[in-house]
C-alpha cells in the first residue's frame, strides 16, 4: 500500500487505524476492533491478518504512515495506537483503572 | 477569542463582505461556542443575520442565541446551493468534511486559522508545504536549544491560563518520575508566561512563543521524534486523543493533566504557585468591603452584560467598592471602576477587596490559593460536544460554585 491507496482506504472507510510495531496492546486492540466492519486496520503482525478487517503492511509502509502522520493531520479518520512518551495518553487513564482499555478504544473509533 | 484571532476573523469578514459574498446567501455559523458567538455578534452588528448555528452537539440543539437557533449541521443541506457556512473554531477540517459528506453544495469559509496542525489532503503540494513546516519548526527547537542541545523542552501547545496553572502545579511530579532536571517551559503569549513564572521552578526557564511558532516546534518534534520533550496538554495537537475519554468518563480537568497527560497518580499533590507581588494601588481598595468582578474570558461563552450590571448594583447598594478587572480594550461594568494590573499582583488585589467574582476562567485558577470569598460564575452549557456540564468539568474546591441558568433572581441570592 502506497499514499494514493490510502487515500482511497480512507474513503472507504469510517476509521483507519494504524496500529505501530511498538504498542503494548495490540492483540487486545485488534480483538476489540475485529467487530467494527468500517474501520479498517494497518499492522506489520503477520499474525494479525487472521482478523477480517486487518490489512497488513510492511515496515517501510508503516514508517511512510508514520512520518506522514506525526507532519500533519491530512485526515480526522486516520489513527494511530503508539506507545509515545512525548504526550498523555488514554493508557494513563487504563492504567490508573479510570477506564477499560476497551472503553478507551471504543471511544476513540466513535463519532 | 484573543485579540490576534478576533482581527483575523474581522478581516475576514469584511473582506467576505465587500466582495458580496453574503448577498442573496443563507448564511450559517458552525459550533455554538465563544469564538462562534462573538462571529455571530459581528456579522449582526452588520446586519447579516445568521440563518442558524449548526452543532453536531445534540444537548444544543434548540437553544436561542439572541433570535438565532441552534441546529443539527443537517439543516443546512437543503437549498445549501447559495448557502455560505463561517467557521471560526479549530476543527474548520472536520467540520468542511461533514458538511460535503452531508452532501453541503455552498462556500465553506475558515474565518480564522486556529488550527495550523490539519489539512485533510495528501496530495504532493499540501506534503511539500506540511515539510517546510516542520523544517521550520525544527530551525526553532534549534534557536531555543542554541545553548544547551540537550535541553529538554516542555510545550504547553496553547495560551490558556488556566492549562498553563495546571500543567505547572504538576510539572514538578512529572520532571522528578522521569528524572528530568530541568528544561524549558514553551508557552504561547505573554500571559501566559506569567502565569509559569508565579510557579518556584528555579531550574527552569519559560519561553514565550506565538501560535504559529509554538505549532510548527510541535510538529517538528512529533516528526523528528524528538525524545527530549513533552507535550502538555490534552487535546492539542491532533495525535492527543484524551478528550475523547469524556465520553464515558466525566473527568475534571485537573484530573486530566495528573492523570492523562502526566501518568500522575491521585496521591500527588499539586505544586502552588508562590512568587505573587503586591499590587501598588492597594491603598485604593477598601479592605475587605470591596468587590472585583471579572466578567471576560478568552475561550468562554460571555454572560450577559446585564447580570453583572445587577450584579455590581447590589454590592454598591450595600456600600461596598466594585471593579472590574479588565485587560487592553475591555470595558468596565456599568457603574463600576476599572481595575487592570498584573497577574502576578492578582492574588494582593482581590485579598484586600474580600471579594472575587469572575466568570469561570483560567483566572480562577490563577486565584485557587486567595485567601478571599472566591465566586465562579458557570455558563449553563455542556463541555465540547460531551455530554457534561462545564461545571462538571471546572468545578473548584476553594471557590463557590454557582451556574448562570438565565435566572437573575437566583443568581443574585446566591451571592
Amino acid at each position: 500500500m502506497n499514499k494514493n491507496k490510502l487515500e482511497d482506504v480512507l474513503k472507504n472507510n469510517r476509521r483507519v487505524i494504524l496500529i505501530a510495531s511498538d504498542f503494548s496492546k495490540t492483540e487486545e486492540a485488534l480483538a476489540i476492533l475485529d467487530g467494527y466492519k468500517d474501520i479498517k486496520v494497518l499492522s506489520t503482525d503477520p499474525a494479525s491478518a487472521k482478523h477480517e478487517n486487518v490489512q497488513e503492511i510492511s515496515v517501510d509502509q508503516e514508517k511512510e504512515f508514520l512520518d506522514l502522520y506525526h507532519m500533519y493531520e491530512f485526515s480526522d479518520k486516520f489513527l494511530v495506537l503508539e506507545n509515545s512518551d512525548q504526550y498523555g495518553s488514554m493508557l494513563n487513564y487504563v492504567d490508573g483503572g479510570l477506564i477499560s482499555f476497551s472503553e478507551a478504544l471504543k471511544s476513540l473509533v466513535s463519532d | 477569542m484573543d485579540k490576534a484571532h478576533y482581527d483575523e476573523m474581522i478581516n475576514c469578514i469584511d473582506q467576505l463582505n465587500s466582495e458580496g459574498a453574503f448577498v442573496g446567501s443563507t448564511v450559517y455559523v458552525f459550533a455554538h461556542c465563544e469564538a462562534s458567538l462573538t462571529m455571530a455578534d459581528e456579522l449582526m452588528a452588520r446586519s447579516i443575520i445568521p440563518a442558524l448555528i449548526l452543532d453536531n452537539s445534540r444537548e444544543k440543539w434548540g437553544i436561542d442565541y439572541k433570535g438565532i437557533k441552534v441546529d443539527k449541521p443537517d439543516s443546512a443541506i437543503a437549498g445549501s446551493e447559495n448557502a455560505i457556512v463561517l467557521i471560526a473554531i479549530r476543527f474548520y477540517e472536520a467540520m468542511k468534511s461533514q458538511l460535503l459528506d452531508l452532501g453541503f453544495k455552498g462556500k465553506i469559509v475558515k474565518t480564522v486559522d486556529y488550527n495550523t496542525y490539519a489539512e485533510y489532503s495528501l496530495s504532493e503540494d499540501t506534503i511539500a508545504r506540511k515539510l517546510e513546516r516542520v523544517q521550520a519548526g525544527k530551525s526553532a527547537i534549534d534557536e531555543c536549544r542554541k545553548e544547551n542541545l540537550g535541553e529538554y523542552l516542555v510545550f504547553c501547545t496553547f495560551n490558556a491560563l488556566g492549562d498553563i496553572y495546571f500543567c505547572m502545579s504538576y510539572l514538578r511530579a512529572f520532571m522528578e518520575e522521569r528524572r528530568i532536571a530541568d528544561c524549558v517551559i514553551c508557552v504561547v503569549g505573554n500571559a501566559c508566561r506569567k502565569v509559569a513564572e508565579l510557579f518556584d521552578y528555579d531550574n527552569c526557564r519559560v519561553e514565550a512563543f506565538s501560535q504559529k511558532v509554538m505549532d510548527s516546534m510541535v510538529q517538528a518534534a512529533l516528526y523528528y521524534r524528538d525524545e527530549r520533550m513533552f507535550i502538555a496538554h490534552q487535546d492539542r495537537p491532533y495525535v492527543i486523543n484524551l478528550h475523547k475519554a469524556l465520553k464515558v468518563r466525566c473527568i475534571p480537568l485537573e484530573q486530566i493533566y495528573r492523570q492523562g497527560i502526566f501518568g500522575l497518580g491521585d496521591e500527588v499533590k499539586p505544586a502552588v504557585a508562590k512568587k505573587w507581588r503586591e499590587y501598588g494601588g492597594l491603598s485604593d481598595i477598601a479592605e475587605g468591603r470591596a468587590v472585583v468582578l471579572s466578567p471576560y474570558a478568552k475561550s468562554v461563552t460571555a454572560m450577559p452584560d446585564e447580570l453583572w450590571e445587577q450584579i455590581a448594583r447590589k454590592y454598591l447598594d450595600l456600600g461596598y467598592q466594585v471593579f472590574t478587572n479588565v485587560v487592553g480594550d475591555e470595558k468596565a461594568i456599568a457603574g463600576t471602576k476599572t481595575i487592570s494590573q498584573d497577574i502576578a499582583e492578582m492574588r494582593s488585589v482581590v485579598e484586600r477587596a474580600g471579594t472575587f467574582i469572575g466568570i469561570r476562567s483560567g483566572m480562577c485558577d490563577v486565584l485557587r490559593a486567595a485567601g478571599c470569598r472566591e465566586i465562579a460564575l458557570f455558563p449553563d452549557y455542556h463541555y465540547g460536544d460531551t455530554r457534561w456540564k462545564s461545571i462538571d468539568m471546572y468545578r473548584l474546591d476553594e471557590f463557590e460554585n454557582l451556574v448562570f441558568d438565565g435566572d437573575f433572581e437566583k443568581t443574585l441570592e446566591a451571592l
